[in-house]
């Protein structure tokens, strides 16, 4: 009986990640609380109960809060990156013509093919590439922030 | 005897509502994003941002770019969507306004950062740009998937032609650039939005009143008005909802620190 209660149990209780790069889990759901422990991305949290903006939960045995924005229900994934798979959104598309482009073309509002890669290119990937060169590493960048 | 009967019928009643979950997954979950919807999603982003590179050109000043990708790199290890790579930039603008694009790139125009006085309505102002990408706003609104999905905007929508495939490109984009510009993210979208600003600053020990002040004064700038009012709530309705958490979180509306000190250190470099 037991062994099914506990069973039981672990299927009704909730989950959630720790997103954060790092933070703490609290005394009280406030955000100058005493700290219990410090946590870290990926951790995973037994949910208890929830509180505006707040989540009580259980982490290593020990009971505390965390900001409910800190979390996500699923396990915090590895950052997306286009180098290593080519992306084509087109590659599963239906073979026929859809009734959006075929009735485009019927009334020739379709655009060529010389007028749609004119304005694919009027994008400005240089000043983009020079945008992602401002990026500051988030770990680096968080310990400059915490430390005012 | 009871518990056996208690837990039996718990049992009985709960694997129909399993059985749900089960098939709500294999049918493919509106709220389920493969690693191929974020690669779609990052893949149109990056077309999107560039597109606005291409109409707002990025400001000069290294100081206002190394400043807001210091605070933006800060709060996307904290708030942020942790598959996403986060992309920060000022860019010329006469106007006072902060856009977000999907994929993780967050643009303030430089005369926005003008308006800005201390730290705190900075953190607010991109924890809310961060909220619109969090909750996937546009992604959601023009069905950006992956190859993989059921439900990919292309497979959706379009043949299989390259020429559709562009078209259909072509049409997401200026969709995805009306919804910033003219239309857009939708009163509730916004609200979000500023939830995720709110959280940001408390639990990062900011002045909430600081980013009310911003948003009051941009409201109060007559040009700024006719822009803000076509995408954004009235000020009234947003600064009431942020007003409304602090009461019931029972924060005081002299809670929280501004940075006034590190802001000037950086701000002073462009205004002079």
């Amino acid at each position: 009986m037991k062994i099914l209660f506990l069973f039981l149990y672990s299927c009704l209780a909730q989950e959630v990640y720790f997103k954060s790069l790092k933070g703490k889990l609290l005394a009280e759901p406030k955000p100058k609380s005493n700290v219990i422990s410090e946590l870290k991305r990926g951790d995973k949290l037994s949910l208890v109960s929830k509180k505006a903006g707040w989540l009580s939960v259980e982490y290593d045995g020990k009971s505390g809060w965390v900001a409910k924005i800190l979390t996500s229900k699923k396990p915090p994934g590895k950052k997306v990156s286009l180098l290593n798979k080519k992306v084509d959104l087109s590659k599963k598309a239906r073979k026929r013509a859809s009734n959006f482009s075929s009735s485009a073309a019927a009334r020739g509002l379709m655009p060529s093919k010389e007028e749609i890669e004119y304005k694919m290119q009027s994008a400005n990937k240089k000043a983009l590439k020079k945008m992602k060169e401002f990026q500051i590493s988030e770990a680096k960048a968080l310990k400059w922030f915490l430390k005012e | 005897m009871v518990f056996k009967r208690v837990v039996f019928l718990y049992i009985l009643f709960s694997l129909p509502i399993y059985s749900f979950e089960f098939r709500k997954r294999i049918n493919q979950d509106p709220n389920i994003y493969s690693a191929d919807d974020i690669r779609a999603e990052v893949k149109f982003g990056e077309t999107m941002a560039s597109k606005m590179l291409s109409k707002y050109p990025l400001s000069e000043n290294k100081v206002w770019q190394r400043y807001v990708n210091a605070i933006g790199a800060s709060l996307a290890a904290t708030i942020g969507r942790a598959e996403l790579k986060y992309y920060f930039a000022v860019i010329e603008s006469e106007d006072k306004n902060a856009y977000a694009i999907p994929g993780g790139f967050v643009f303030i125009t430089s005369s926005l950062m003008k308006s800005m006085t201390n730290e705190s309505q900075l953190v607010g102002v991109i924890a809310h740009e961060i909220g619109h990408i969090n909750h996937r706003h546009i992604v959601k609104k023009l069905n950006i998937r992956g190859q993989d999905s059921m439900m990919a905007l292309s497979s959706s929508l379009i043949g299989g032609n390259t020429q559709s495939f562009r078209t259909l490109m072509k049409v997401a984009l200026n969709q995805g650039m009306k919804i910033l510009f003219e239309d857009g993210y939708g009163k509730r979208a916004e609200l979000e939005a500023d939830a995720t600003s709110y959280y940001s600053l408390v639990n990062n020990n900011y002045a909430v009143s600081e980013y009310s002040i911003l948003l009051k004064d941009l409201y109060q700038d007559l040009e700024n008005v006719k822009v803000l009012n076509k995408t954004h709530p009235p000020a009234k309705k947003r600064i009431h909802y942020l007003n409304k958490l602090l009461r019931r979180d029972k924060i005081e509306s002299t809670f929280g620190k501004t940075n006034e000190k590190r802001f000037s250190k950086y701000f002073n470099s462009f205004r002079s």
